[in-house]
């Protein structure tokens, strides 16, 4: 399984929604990591430990924005993206928009 | 003849700053004034101007934060080659500040001062264009390792961080999005951060110079949500209410597409904290949380300002020496 350390291979300050307002958003991190994952079934884990913190729209975006993006179910999601974070409460929060990302793909 | 951009400043041109330098209901008419002063010189009529701090005794962060920015964007739409120099306070403290938080260098001027008081030296201010985190997560970081050398109670960036960069998003997002009646917004629609230690206390706040959260909130928010707020929040001006309105919406979970959290990422500053305030001031209104340790919800004042401020702050202050988790 392949594995992803955001501190170390993305950025230390996760920050923003949108690609044009940044390097370090949301959109960007989906675009590099979970997108190619998701079409390509290849499993990883993300390591979300050790940047400065996580705005709900960087998460929002990277994670509910890669259901949307891929139309993938959120169980085929959490088959090929693995978290892991020393914080529960951060792990229920992406499982969260996950979930509603994909109820909307279904309820529009 | 001299050019505009190179005529000689009279020493009669001067604009004297005020005493204190704050957003407070009793002080921010004196400060807004005062930055109106120097818009009106130096947009308006294109002339440089000497801003005379000599009398000032005070300088609080939101004011600090706001005046830094109405300079940074007077200076970048003045087509004068230096259109503001700096008379700096005479009394210690104003005067270090100023030179702490750089607004000689803003202004192209030197000032012979060094910065060594314990309730200046973590003063910090900083400003960008985009959501980019490096800039501001580089001076959350160091400043909260500051923060936690002297409290005996630790203060989590990653907490303050969450309300920062939500702030910085809506700047970026949606300040800007509409074209002001007034003086233009910043050329490159900028946001700026400040923080400090002091006292016991870790203080940030990020300011724009956009259209505020009652013309904000007219696009972002659904009507029908809109509608409910204000039989709720009857009776509070338009900007109190229109904070109120984002701070609600992005409390529900009605939103459809997940957007307008960013204001319920303000207040979760203090609810991750276990205690803090938080004030957000959106041209005349201020709406103001207060968190006491053990309150589950915190205690909601507002305040119609005196004078409309033209810009947006968003401020937290959060104990550390108390209160903290």
């Amino acid at each position: 399984m392949k594995q992803i350390n955001v501190a170390k291979d993305f950025t230390k300050f996760p920050s923003g929604r949108y690609m044009r307002s940044g390097n370090t958003s949301g959109e960007a991190f989906r675009e590099k990591f979970l997108v190619p994952a998701l079409r390509s079934r290849q499993e990883i884990e993300i390591d979300l430990d050790g940047v400065l913190g996580y705005g709900s729209s960087f998460l929002e975006e990277a994670f509910g924005g890669s259901v949307r993006a891929t139309k993938v179910s959120p169980e085929e999601f959490f088959r090929v993206v693995h978290l892991k974070s020393s914080s529960a409460t951060l792990v229920s929060e992406i499982r969260q928009y996950v979930k509603d990302a994909g109820r909307r793909l279904i309820h529009g | 003849m001299a050019s505009p951009a190179h005529r000689y400043v009279r020493p009669s041109d001067f604009i004297v700053a005020p005493r204190i330098i704050g957003l407070h209901p009793s002080t921010c008419r004196d400060l807004i004034k005062f930055i109106r002063a120097i818009q009106q010189r130096v947009i308006l009529e294109g002339e440089a101007t000497t801003l005379d701090f000599s009398g000032t005794q005070k300088i609080y962060g939101p004011g600090a934060l706001l005046l830094y920015a109405e300079l940074d964007r007077a200076i970048a739409l003045s087509g004068h080659h230096k259109p503001i120099t700096i008379k700096a306070p005479q009394l210690s403290t104003p005067r270090q500040v100023m030179k702490q938080l750089e607004f000689p260098a803003l202004c192209g001027d030197t000032l012979d001062v060094v910065p060594d008081r314990d309730d200046v030296v973590y003063w910090r201010c900083t400003r960008g264009a985009d959501q980019s985190g490096e800039v501001p997560g580089t001076l959350i970081s160091r400043v909260a390792d500051r923060a936690n050398e002297f409290a005996a109670s630790s203060l989590r960036a990653e907490d303050v961080w969450r309300g920062v960069s939500e702030a910085i998003i809506n700047t970026t997002e949606h300040a800007y999005s509409e074209e002001t009646d007034r003086f233009s917004p910043h050329p490159s629609n900028r946001w700026w951060l400040l923080t400090n230690v002091k006292d016991g206390s870790f203080t940030a706040a990020v300011c724009d110079t956009g259209i505020g959260y009652k013309r904000t909130t007219l696009r972002t928010i659904p009507a029908e949500f809109r509608a409910l707020a204000r039989l709720i929040f009857k009776g509070e001006n338009a900007d109190t209410s229109a904070i109120r309105l984002a701070m609600e919406y992005g409390k529900s979970r009605t939103g459809l597409d997940e957007r307008g959290k960013g204001s319920r990422d303000a207040l979760s500053v203090l609810k991750r904290h276990g205690s803090g305030e938080l004030a957000m001031i959106s041209n005349k209104g201020q709406v103001y949380y207060k968190l006491e340790p053990g309150q589950e919800e915190p205690v909601v004042t507002t305040t119609n300002l005196p004078i409309d401020i033209r810009a947006t702050l968003v401020w937290w202050h959060l104990p550390l020496s108390e209160g903290s988790q």
